[in-house]
């Protein structure tokens, strides 16, 4: 007696269970990674020019500004933006394998970085992956190469989540439950000034401790010549392996945050070791920090407002037009010289 | 304050830590109800599970 109650209260709870991840399945529809794969899987045609990278890109890349900024004496180059916010490489790399999967083939991809981005270690832990990095959820097999190479346990580990919307996409819930709790928390209270990516507060000034942080990260990697992380290689060489030219940007960020990290004697070392690496493989390196100084043009302390955006693409098109034109000398030029401005 | 007392009472046998319900709600003692009652906790987790997690910007 005990046994069948036991199985029929064990029943009704997985019951529950079922329809918890229907739900959050369904919420999940409407987010910003599953939007991203399904804009993805239909690529539009005759694309000249990819933009990837996370919210730095996304908020900078504009197609329509690029299209504008373009000669008009050349032949058009459409451009699309995959870019996601809060994403690291190997979500990109992710993105980036799709669309070539499904036969997208520009002459370009832009991939816009900050900081020490292509060289630092991926991190793939259960807290690392909520939010748009769940897409390594849609290719557990692979990206669990990358966050542990070898290893049967993390493959395992992905693929299992990946089958419990519950677990996979575990942050669509949370966003609701955050978003509910902010109305609460903000009654009374003057309204926080937000943008397309939250709260403009969440992306203050660097501290202290984050430019500390910034300063031994940038030192370990000089120190050991630590070369691209496994996911920008896999991009370059995805690229290449298509005769995709690939342009590494250092996105425009404010002079607050170029005071903070790019000021320091470190980072030239950096950016010197990473030219290096890029020339090596076969990459073009653009120094773009600097090309937005209107702090005006920024809608916080580390994304472009669309002003900045329109300032960026409209240069970014007018430099891939002249590498079009001249091909492998200016590339060269762009890689060793500090602001090809 | 008796009511919150009899809630209070129902909901420690259901979670097991009574061992007999209060008077009034024999009612109550269903294996199909302790499953939802199961189910509703695991759902309260997963709703707010999310507050550990250092939260930016996640879609929005």
């Amino acid at each position: 007696m005990k046994t069948k109650r036991f199985l029929i209260t064990l029943g009704i709870t997985l019951f529950v269970l079922l329809g918890y991840n229907a739900l959050i399945a369904r919420l999940a529809v409407h987010s910003q990674r599953q939007q991203a794969l399904t804009a993805v899987s239909h690529p539009p045609k005759n694309i000249s020019v990819v933009f990837l990278g996370n919210s730095l890109m996304e908020a900078g890349g504009d197609p329509a500004s690029f299209r504008a900024g373009w000669p008009t004496n050349q032949p058009a180059a459409p451009s699309l933006n995959l870019a996601l916010g809060a994403t690291s490489p190997v979500e990109h790399y992710l993105i980036w394998r799709r669309a070539i999967t499904h036969e997208l083939r520009p002459q370009w991809l832009v991939y816009g970085f900050l900081d020490d981005q292509l060289n630092a270690p991926t991190r793939g832990d259960w807290s690392d992956l909520v939010g748009n990095r769940a897409l390594s959820y849609y290719d557990p097999e692979r990206a669990a190469e990358f966050y542990a190479p070898g290893s049967t346990l993390k493959r395992w580990e992905l693929v299992f989540t990946q089958h419990v919307p519950m677990l996979a996409e575990r942050s669509s819930l949370w966003t609701k439950v955050e978003r509910l709790r902010r109305q609460f928390s903000s009654i009374g209270l003057p309204p926080e000034k937000t943008n397309r990516f939250g709260r403009v507060d969440d992306f203050g000034p660097p501290g202290a401790p984050e430019i500390a942080s910034f300063i031994d990260r940038c030192t370990a990697i000089t120190e050991t010549r630590a070369g691209f992380s496994a996911p920008i290689n896999q991009i370059v060489q995805l690229a290449h392996e298509h005769n995709i030219r690939v342009l590494f940007v250092e996105m425009p960020m404010p002079q607050q945050h170029r005071a903070a990290f790019y000021a320091k004697p470190i980072w030239p070392r950096l950016r010197t070791h990473v030219r290096e690496l890029a020339s090596t493989a076969g990459v073009t390196y653009l120094n773009a920090s600097d090309w937005v100084e209107d702090e005006r043009q920024f809608a916080d302390s580390m994304h472009l407002n669309p002003e900045g955006a329109r300032v960026l693409s409209t240069r970014l098109a007018q430099m891939l037009a002249k590498l079009g034109q001249t091909g492998e000398s200016i590339t060269t030029n762009l890689a060793h010289n500090e602001s090809p401005r | 304050m008796k009511t919150l007392i009899w809630i209070k009472a129902v909901c420690e046998f259901m979670q097991g830590c009574g061992t007999a319900l209060p008077v009034g709600a024999g009612h109550l003692d269903r294996a199909w109800l302790r499953g939802l009652w199961w189910g509703a906790l695991l759902g309260a987790v997963i709703l707010f599970c999310g507050q550990s997690s250092r939260f930016i910007y996640i879609d929005f």
